[in-house]
């Protein structure tokens, strides 16, 4: 890979656009009639060195694919349709498949909510570590050593005798450790985890946070957390991107999403969790409607019909612009709107 | 009005003579009109208790009694009378509906076990009035399943647990598996729904801020034992166990204004409940165990009104919440 010119963007994305692709078996015809389904409509995303990044968005709303975009493993029913992803400046488009796979890994750890799809059952936990050191080119010696020192550092007791266990045999959170294990072998400048906890008991789930939190800190991380759980939102990112309907709505730093919320999505959700300080325990806030089924064709706002702000203006496109410190995609502003 | 007595499940485990301690010994009541939720994680027995409440898994000793009636003795025709009181909903509404089979038949499946209404068209009427109940109008009875959206779907799935007229509703994790808006949809709809229809429920979830939400009191399961009870407020803001203030530290608040543990409030993993551990079963992961609590089983002792707890230090401790716990 030859880097490009050095930014201060590790990663940069450029009005990606993701569509369902049509299924193969159909005619000329059947197809013409199904024009791509576009399901993520044009992200726009600067990520700086070291920065930890919340994703959060509900089901269907395009925070995972928009993470396997980046990555390039759409598969084969869906297809990026436009736009750039830049690592380190290098378009990750412009790379040959064994040359992202040499990135994925080495520079790029994925971390997936449930550890048993990362993990082979029919192989010694250890030896899935230790493969990928191999795979990426570092000796047999160093590798075995390493494992054994990465089962230490995630939490695995008696790394001895655990890296010769098969997955079955461990509990899910620990499962998850051998994930993380994995995924930070290489020591990658970034780290992809989607809903790495979402599986886990509460317990569980603070003592991976708190591992995960230690080895950024470390060894100096990138990290883009996707998740639909506000709670570890704001006990873990500096930075949050709310998606909506395939949009980014809303995306500011941390305390000011949540103290002042500029998306009224964002504003609806945030009042629909119960405030645990609360002794009254009034009802919840609940957001009438339902968000647009994937590939479904909203004009204008794809939150409008559900908005309690909407004008007429929102039957056009709300742009992504910059608000405070953060940028939000939505015509009317805080102050006009109605309680 | 509803109370188990004692319950004690025990697994037996294949290819040995150990047995799994899914239950070790739980008592409860549920009054008219009140919501309990019992908060615990995974294999901590919730919903082993939650099956046997329903008489869909028999315990290995102890009783479910209701209003004077011990349930776990009846058969038949009697059984079948005395489940309608009692109603389960389950967590997946994704799952706990055949999706070949319309709304309406579905609900209108559980009103011909029961034998209730005389007639399709009698039936008919009082599937569009449960329909109506949770909040969703006649014509979805013709829709099947996905259609629906998750929220739509665990109404379906309220709704059937109404059909036949139950007093006490187990909502077994009735929100776990929905987005986060949609909780609180469902979560007013069952409140809505108690106060309309005098229900009582058993609410069963991992999520200590839902339980929070709904309950009236609260207890909390750990490895197959209550290890405390009482009054929501007490339980949850002031636990004196210190499992349930581990726990509760655990939850991630979505408030990022304020200072939250970095560290680990609970360490280590929950034992294998075949190999309980001796003496207390949280003491291996407890920040404040002693001597003692590796020797004996703790009793389950009140230490504030309606307040109970299984701990030695608790009782030491006694009127101090479990703050204690310095990490």
């Amino acid at each position: 890979m030859t880097p490009g010119v050095e930014s201060d963007y590790l990663l940069e994305v450029e009005d990606m656009r993701v569509a369902v692709e049509p299924p193969r078996s159909r005619s000329q015809r059947a197809r013409a009639k199904h024009p791509n389904l576009e399901i993520v409509h044009g992200i726009d995303l600067k990520v700086r060195r070291g920065e930890t990044i919340g994703f959060v968005g509900e089901s269907g709303s395009g925070k995972s694919v928009t993470m396997l975009a980046i990555l390039r493993l759409l598969g084969d029913q869906l297809r990026m349709v436009g736009g750039r992803v830049q690592f380190r400046g290098t378009d990750l488009a412009s790379l040959a498949e064994s040359e992202i796979r040499q990135l994925r890994g080495r520079d790029i750890g994925m971390v997936y909510q449930d550890p048993m799809t990362s993990l082979n059952p029919l192989m010694r936990v250890g030896n899935q570590v230790r493969e990928v050191m191999l795979v990426h080119g570092i000796q047999r010696d160093e590798a075995d050593r390493r494992t054994l020192e990465l089962f230490a550092r995630v939490g695995i007791p008696d790394p001895a005798r655990t890296t010769r266990c098969y997955p079955h045999e461990f509990s899910g959170g620990m499962r998850q450790r051998v994930v993380i294990a994995m995924a930070l072998a290489l020591k990658p400048a970034l780290l992809l985890a989607d809903e790495p906890t979402t599986a886990l008991d509460v317990t569980i789930q603070q003592q991976i946070l708190a591992l995960i939190a230690e080895l950024k800190e470390e060894l100096g991380m990138t990290t883009i957390w996707v998740t639909h759980d506000l709670g570890v939102v704001a006990r873990l990112v500096e930075r949050v991107v709310v998606m909506y309907g395939g949009n980014i709505v809303e995306d500011a730093p941390v305390r000011q999403l949540f103290v002042t919320p500029q998306h009224p999505y964002t504003q609806r959700l945030l009042a629909s969790l119960p405030n645990p300080r609360d002794d009254e325990r009034p009802l919840l806030a609940q957001i009438p409607g339902r968000p647009p089924l994937t590939g479904e064709n909203v004009t204008g706002c794809s939150f409008r019909s559900r908005c309690l702000q909407a004008k007429d203006v929102c039957q056009m496109e709300p742009p992504l612009t910059a608000r405070g410190a953060g940028r939000v995609a939505c015509w009317v502003p805080p102050e006009e709107w109605r309680s | 009005m509803l109370q188990a007595i004692d319950l004690v499940k025990h697994y037996p485990v294949r290819h040995s003579d150990a047995f799994v301690r899914a239950l070790e010994g739980v008592s409860l009541e549920l009054s008219e009109g009140e919501t309990l939720g019992i908060v615990g994680e995974s294999g901590c027995g919730k919903s082993t208790l939650a099956k046997m409440l329903v008489r869909l898994e028999e315990p290995t000793s102890g009783t479910v009694v209701l209003d004077g009636v011990d349930l776990t003795a009846l058969h038949g025709a009697e059984l079948r009378r005395q489940r309608r009181s009692i109603q389960m909903v389950f967590q997946d509404p994704y799952s706990s509906l055949n999706p070949r089979k319309t709304i309406g038949s579905t609900i209108d499946e559980v009103l011909r076990v029961h034998r209730f209404g005389r007639s399709a068209v009698e039936r008919e009427s009082r599937v569009a009035e449960l329909l109506g109940m949770v909040g969703l109008a006649g014509q979805y009875a013709s829709r099947l399943p996905h259609e629906l959206s998750g929220g739509q779907r665990q109404r379906v799935g309220v709704a059937r647990a109404l059909a036949v007229d139950p007093r006490v509703l187990i909502l077994d994790e009735p929100v776990s598996a929905l987005d986060v808006s949609v909780r609180a949809e469902v979560m007013n709809l069952l409140g809505q729904l108690q106060s309309q229809l005098g229900l009582s429920y058993i609410f069963i979830s991992h999520d200590v801020s839902m339980v929070r939400q709904i309950s009236d009191r609260v207890a909390v399961m750990y490895l197959s034992r209550v290890v405390e009870l009482g009054s929501w407020k007490n339980v949850l803001d002031a636990p004196m166990h210190p499992y349930t203030d581990g726990l509760r530290g655990a939850v991630p608040v979505p408030d990022p204004t304020i200072t939250q543990p970095v560290v680990a409030t609970v360490r280590g993993e929950v034992p294998d409940p075949a190999k309980p551990p001796v003496g207390c079963n949280f003491h291996p992961r407890c920040p404040i165990a002693v001597d003692l609590c590796r020797e004996r089983v703790p009793d389950f002792q009140e230490i504030g009104v309606g307040h109970w707890v299984a701990c030695h230090r608790a009782a030491e401790e006694q009127g101090r919440p479990a703050a204690l716990v310095s990490l």
